[in-house]
């Protein structure tokens, strides 16, 4: 292993040199030097050796992150002479053929230009600026050390602050000479929040209403029915899906052929959205994504969340199954690229391969399964993949997928450069999280975990035998029926089968029942004693086997009689009749035996679990870890404002960026797990609590216009430190749902299975129902273009504007449809107010603006409008032009010439930049 | 989906390139929008790469043939003739090193699913005869007699290699990254992302006869340089050739024209009030171009303007290549109309996939293309466009030199990663000639041998580009992703 070697070569280092100690010298004085050390050397150095000899790590005890560093040196002595390239042992590792000693020990080696440059630096004395800083200890990143509440800035600007948020905002802008501007409009403002809170725009009626409330609180009124609309989770619902990486199954979708994530996921979808309804905390969310079955293992609605971790299965190679658990895992609740050890220790965070591996190690035991749901077909284990087999595994039709621990002593080794095949030698690692996130100092005990009988033996839940005992009564039912059906007289053979039918069907219901009441007393307590009802059950099976072979028995003679003549049936019958005899013979035999065997109701999987994810969890959703709460939020404050505070969102680490507002995001994570704000959640780790903080704050409530003349503009004309609010793109979903919606269309319903992308424009769901996999066919086609989520990740969205998205809104058959009703309906509703024609198409306008953009439209817009809206009205008069069908499912332009116009107008609103825009 | 704009936004999951420059004191939110404004000239400087080329270009667009299932390099462009000589014989009983236990054998395949594919060594005759072409004398199979004609425009990369034993070898040619790896972007989508468009009114990263099938699309996604650098898949429909492409019947032109007139009218009043608004600006560009787009993608993939010579150049007389050659003319007229990448499918998925009956599916489907890629060639040629356009004609992997023995089979050869011939003409590139080897058994590529990113290298530098200088922040790629020019070929 590389560890290894490295080692070796540093001996082969302190063999190879006599190393010069005494390396003192003057900082010469810079400038007249040909080689400018910061522009031209640091950055060699940086990208290629700092990672080993820096603040990171410092291999041999040698840093060489400024010049003095080099000078002072490692275990070896010094490692730059200055003035003495020759005697310098950085330029001779640098230089070396041998790879063995050859420096940097991994990729190529650096050039020859980029030697000679190092050489001719260290010849002109080794000059660095005097104050040159060394990097940061690692273990000192900001990310890295566990948040602390700052203290809360007082400004001047008192009386902008509604709460904490405000201040930290207003510190900035103070200390950048910055003034935030005005409040947004009103109805900016509520088309803003609206669409944050819920993904849909406010409606006309809603509009008025809110311009109408001059009440002090209005706005806040507006946010707490937000908060308690059901569509908050489904508009928050999307926004992690995109974090965790939502897919429904694929993989090769289009033979019907599971590969990837498995079918009924949406459970995890729905347990998504019924989570931020409740508020569930996101401490709790998290432990329930990588544990349910260990926390909650009686509790099937929990059990789906659990999709975090099926989401990533891939039924070909369970390697990528858990690469990807790791990967994503750190990217989404750690903001880590815990990835990057997966081949070598971390170049830039102080994660050792080993800890990769270790990490890994929490998922070793993983197998996936699914369980049976209320009013679902019973289920046999799932199948594995068997490459020799036909091959395609077909999606399952019912069931809640899950994943269990199933390879309970399963070891997991180390490989070399990602390629599983090549293992280190030695032993396999265990379960650990990474060191420097505190390692054992939160809390994470693995402690081995005794499952609930329901837990390992999901046939024992109630539903579940209750459904097989209906199975059975129902068949008696039948067979009653069937005999009684009979017409009198009748042949005897035929009522003598029918009889043993009804014999057989009792028997089974019989078996089923003592089945039951054995499991139940043996695994739930239930009264009786556990032997001896397992001994009726199990005779009772054997009761009915020998009932069901008496049956075939009889069916097999019926068969020998109906042969008649023909030789060929007859020879055929009477085989059967040959095996069944020997069947109910051996059924008869059996009889005779005292067991206590019998069939259980369903598979049976291992009593405990290993408690390793369990552990996992725990140190993760833990007010201790100082990553996890800080990613959430900042993720949160994304989603309202468009942008991060740390721009690298998945990446918190030192290659990440730093935040723009570092007390802001600690005092978010810390109000988050230790809220302090009224009004109180009630529950720490509460988003709606944070949520409310920011969009209550001033700094939400900016406009989002910037006078032309603004000093901001040449301070920060980019609103780094936030003196507007940005605007912003529609999210894709959104785009198709405000249609719907302005449309008065939507669907409102809430869950269930995911639709087939194909109906998405015939089916009014919101767009976060339909079924969604990177694959050809796994996204709406309307959302193509406007930048949907990837399921592959999709840790931030773009918010592209291209052409495309102009065809699309102004060619789909949903819009254009949607707008025509919509036209019609808003006509309707203008033609009832009644006034004269002038005073009508004025109101057209406006009712169209204020239902579609939220707004009323200015003098000059009605006139731009009630222009068109008369250009279109000749158009329409001209004899020439004939009009074709209108494309498929989409209601014909009406044939009045002025509805007609109309419709024609709330296209264009539709198309407005307004539209698709949030102010 | 792509319409050559520089975005500079955030894209889904990376580390914007801004991000950085923001650290160092210079944000650049307020340029996050646009290479719609780029190519108004409005502004130029910041987002990743800047839409023009590196250095000077040998090609402006490229024609990617790719061909699904693995055509044999044994049949079509690598003659073995050690193979008729000891057919029948195993491996070992030849003269030769066994290839089997090579240690480029492990190195150079990898299995998805955790099994390893059966290995044959019972040697397999040459199926078809080979003929010498041109003044170069380049031998081609029997099966190519069109290409044949054309060699000397052509040079052909004999040993090639890949890592995948199964057919996601098809997505791995395109992105460079095994199916057990991170997912990558395609090739067509670097090179869209970067250069700058040919022409605002056609999408810049078209597919003609894709995806054969939902999975091969990733074979033309951008992945995380967001999905307007993806390819689009055109349908050679002139009556609906794209995505809400076409007005409702009963919607007039004019009547939508005057629709985006005032779309454009009102958008320009708020761009009055908020002159700092480039999402603004962008979105009223963005307008002009969809109802450009409208009418010039229909005329792109309108063939019946080609004259009866040219459609029979291409074979669109004939019922067998018909197929191939719409593909490929379309092709042709979307390079003469500035697209960028061209990704054409002239075979359905896996119809060379031959591991039983070669000598029937190889005749078969080689007669389907052969005309149609030789006709490509010739009228790219006479039309002077070989200066401009890159042709590179390509499979996901090779087949074994041994016969397939899988339930009985006789008369097939498996799949086959570690040698395969694709070959590169057009801008740029040498004509008769002939680069790299397999070994004598046509099983290991030699001397020593090129990754199939080594092909993107060369495609990105025959455009004037650099796959390390497109880096995204954030996105880690390896050395082995951006791979190095095939600078043998080149002119």
């Amino acid at each position: 292993m590389f560890v290894m070697r490295r080692s070796v070569s540093l001996f082969v280092l302190v063999s190879l040199f006599v190393l010069v100690t005494a390396a003192s010298c003057g900082i010469a004085v810079a400038g007249d030097n040909k080689t400018d050390y910061l522009t031209e050397i640091k950055p060699i150095l940086a990208a290629r050796c700092f990672s080993c000899h820096g603040g990171l790590k410092q291999e041999s005890g040698l840093r060489i992150d400024t010049a003095a560093l080099m000078r002072k040196g490692g275990e070896s002595g010094a490692a730059v002479v200055p003035g003495d390239s020759a005697k310098s042992p950085l330029l001779e590792r640098i230089s070396a053929t041998d790879e063995n000693v050859r420096m940097p020990p991994e990729g190529k080696p650096l050039t020859k230009k980029q030697i000679a440059t190092i050489s001719a630096w260290i010849k002109l004395g080794a000059i660095a600026p005097a104050d040159e800083k060394p990097e940061e200890d690692a273990s000192r990143h900001w990310s890295f050390r566990k948040p602390v509440r700052p203290v809360v800035p007082t400004v001047k600007n008192s009386e902008w602050v509604r709460n904490p948020i405000d201040a930290f905002i207003a510190a900035r802008h103070e200390s950048f000479e910055l003034t935030p501007v005005p409040t947004a409009t009103k109805s900016e403002l509520l088309r803003r929040v609206y669409i944050d809170l819920i993904g849909l725009p406010p409606n006309r009626q809603e509009l008025r209403a809110f311009l109408a409330d001059g009440s002090p609180d209005a706005y806040e009124k507006v946010v707490d029915r937000l908060f308690d609309s059901p569509q908050y989770g489904e508009r928050w619902g999307r926004h992690w899906m995109d974090v965790w990486r939502y897919s429904d199954w694929y993989g090769r979708r289009s033979v019907n052929d599971v590969r990837n994530s498995y079918p009924h996921i949406w459970r995890w979808r729905d347990w998504i959205i019924r989570s931020l309804n409740e508020d569930k905390g996101y401490d709790q969310m998290v432990r329930e994504m990588l544990a349910a079955d260990e926390i909650a293992p009686e509790d099937d609605e929990t059990i789906a969340a659990l999709g975090f971790i099926v989401r990533n299965w891939f039924s070909l190679n369970y390697d990528t199954w858990k690469q990807d658990l790791v990967e994503h895992t750190g990217k989404a609740f750690l903001g880590l690229r815990l990835n990057c050890a997966h081949c070598h220790d971390h170049k830039y965070d102080p994660i050792l391969q080993k800890e990769y591996f270790q990490f890994r190690a929490f998922f070793e035991p993983l197998e996936l399964r699914h369980d049976r749901v209320p009013g679902g077909v019973a289920l046999t284990k799932y199948l594995r993949y068997t490459p020799s087999g036909s091959g395609a595994l077909k999606p399952i039709k019912s069931g809640l997928p899950r994943v269990y621990d199933h390879y309970l002593k399963e070891a997991t080794f180390m490989y070399r450069l990602g390629d599983p095949r090549d293992r280190f030698e030695g032993p396999p690692v265990t379960p650990a999280t990474p060191a420097f996130l505190g390692g054992t100092k939160i809390p994470s005990q693995i402690e081995q975990i005794k499952l609930p009988p329901v837990a390992s033996y999901p046939g024992l839940k109630p539903f579940a035998q209750r459904a097989e005992i209906e199975q059975r009564e129902r068949a008696v039912k039948s067979a009653e029926a069937e005999l009684g059906k009979l017409k009198q007289p009748s042949a005897q053979v035929a009522k003598l089968v029918a009889e043993a039918k009804l014999a057989a069907a009792k028997a089974e219901l019989t078996a089923m029942e003592a089945r039951v009441a054995a499991d139940n007393s043996q695994f739930r307590g239930d009264p009786g004693d556990p032997k001896s009802l397992a001994q009726s059950a199990s005779k009772a099976e054997r009761q009915a086997k020998l009932k069901l072979a008496q049956l075939k028995h009889m069916q097999a003679q019926q068969a020998v009689t109906a042969a008649g003549g023909n030789a060929k049936a007859l020879k055929k019958a009477q085989a059967a009749l040959t095996v069944a005899n020997k069947s109910a013979e051996a059924a008869k035999s059996a009889l005779a035996k005292v067991s206590a065997d019998y069939t259980p109701l369903g598979p049976k999987y291992p009593t405990v679990s290993t408690g390793r994810r369990k552990a996992l969890a725990e140190w993760i959703g833990n007010q201790q870890n100082p990553l996890t709460a800080r990613v959430a939020v900042n993720h949160i404050w994304m989603r309202h404002f468009g942008r991060p505070i740390v721009e690298s969102v998945f990446d918190f680490g030192r290659s990440g960026t730093r935040p723009s507002h570092p007390e802001l995001i600690d005092w978010l994570a810390v109000e988050m797990m230790q809220p302090s704000v009224a009004p109180l959640p009630g529950h720490a780790w509460s988003m709606k609590h944070i949520h409310r903080l920011i969009v209550t704050s001033s700094a939400y409530r900016m406009s989002s216009s910037t006078p032309v003349d603004s000093p901001n503009l040449k301070r920060d004309k980019d609103n780094r430190w936030w003196w507007r609010f940005d605007r912003q793109r529609m999210q894709a979903e959104v785009v198709r749902d405000s249609i719907l919606h302005v449309a008065g269309a939507l669907d409102a319903t809430i869950g269930g299975e995911e639709l087939d992308p194909k109906l998405e424009a015939t089916t009014q769901r919101r767009s976060l129902y339909f079924a969604v996999y990177p694959e050809g066919g796994g996204t709406m086609k309307f959302l193509e273009t406007f930048d949907p989520a990837d399921p592959i990740d999709c840790y931030r969205r773009k918010g592209s504007i291209v052409p495309q998205q102009a065809l699309a809104l102004s060619n789909s058959q949903l819009a254009i449809h949607h707008g025509r009703l919509l036209a019609r309906a808003l006509s309707t509703e203008i033609q009832q107010a009644g006034g004269d024609a002038m005073a009508q198409q004025a109101s057209f306008i406006t009712a169209a603006f204020e239902q579609i953009l939220t707004r009323s439209p200015t003098e000059i817009e009605i006139e731009f409008c009630v222009a068109f809206l008369k250009k279109q009205q000749e158009l329409y008069g001209q004899a020439n032009q004939k009009t074709g069908a209108p494309a498929k499912g989409v209601v014909a332009a009406a044939t009045d010439p002025q509805l007609r116009t109309r419709e024609s107008l709330v296209r264009v609103l539709l198309n407005h930049n307004d539209f698709v825009t949030i102010h | 989906m792509t319409i050559h704009q520089r975005d500079a936004g955030p894209c889904c999951g990376c580390v914007p390139r801004r991000t950085f420059l923001a650290d160092m004191g210079m944000g650049f939110t307020g340029l996050a929008l646009g290479s719609l404004l780029l190519d108004d000239g409005i502004s130029r400087a910041a987002a990743a790469p800047t839409g023009k080329p590196l250095f000077a270009p040998k090609a402006k667009s490229v024609i990617w043939v790719f061909l699904s299932g693995g055509y044999s390099q044994l049949e079509t462009f690598d003659p073995k003739p050690a193979l008729t000589k000891y057919a029948g014989k195993t491996f070992k009983e030849t003269p030769f090193d066994d290839p089997l236990k090579s240690p480029l054998h492990d190195a150079r395949s990898r299995s998805v699913i955790e099994k390893v594919r059966d290995k044959y060594a019972k040697i397999y005759p040459t199926q078809v005869g080979f003929k010498k072409y041109g003044e170069s004398g380049i031998e081609v199979s029997d099966w190519f007699p069109h290409v044949g004609s054309c060699v000397d425009d052509i040079s052909f990369v004999r040993n090639m290699y890949t890592t995948d034993n199964d057919h996601a070898a098809e997505n791995q040619i395109h992105t460079g990254r095994h199916k057990l790896d991170e997912t990558q972007p395609s090739i067509g989508a670097w090179v869209t992302y970067g250069l700058a468009s040919g022409n605002g009114n056609i999408p810049q990263f078209v597919v003609l006869g894709g995806p054969t099938r939902p999975d091969t699309s990733q074979s033309f996604e951008s992945y995380y340089l967001g999905p307007k650098y993806g390819g689009i898949p055109i349908a050679l429909d002139p009556n609906n050739p794209l995505p809400y492409g076409r007005r409702s019947g009963d919607i007039l032109l004019e009547e939508q024209r005057n629709e985006f007139d005032l779309v454009n009218k009102l958008n320009r009043l708020a761009a009055v009030e908020y002159p700092n608004d480039d999402a603004l600006s962008a979105r009223i560009r963005s307008y002009e171009l969809a109802f450009n787009m409208q009418k010039a993608v229909p005329e792109a993939v309108d063939l019946a303007g080609e004259t009866k010579e040219v459609q029979q150049l291409y074979g669109l007389d004939n019922s067998n290549t018909r197929l191939a050659g719409r593909r490929m003319l379309a092709a042709r007229r979307m390079v003469e109309r500035g697209v960028r990448f061209v990704q054409v499918y002239p075979s359905p998925y896996g119809v060379w996939d031959s591991h039983k009956n070669l000598k029937k599916l190889h005749a078969a489907q080689s007669a389907k293309v052969d005309k149609p890629v030789a006709g490509l060639l010739k009228d790219l040629k006479r039309r002077g466009l070989m200066d401009d356009v890159l042709v590179v004609f390509c499979t996901e992997f090779g087949r074994t030199p041994a016969v397939e023995e899988r339930s009985g089979g006789t008369d097939g050869r498996d799949h086959h990663p570690h040698g395969f011939t694709v070959w590169f003409a057009g801008a740029g590139v040498k004509g008769g000639h002939v680069h790299g080897a397999t070994d004598e058994l046509g099983f290991h590529a030699i001397e020593p041998g090129h990754y199939i990113t080594d092909m993107h290298a060369t495609v990105l530098h025959l455009m004037g580009l650099d796959g390390r200088k497109l880096e995204i922040p954030g996105r880690k790629r390896l050395d082995v992703d951006h791979g190095t020019p095939i600078r043998d070929i080149l002119t």
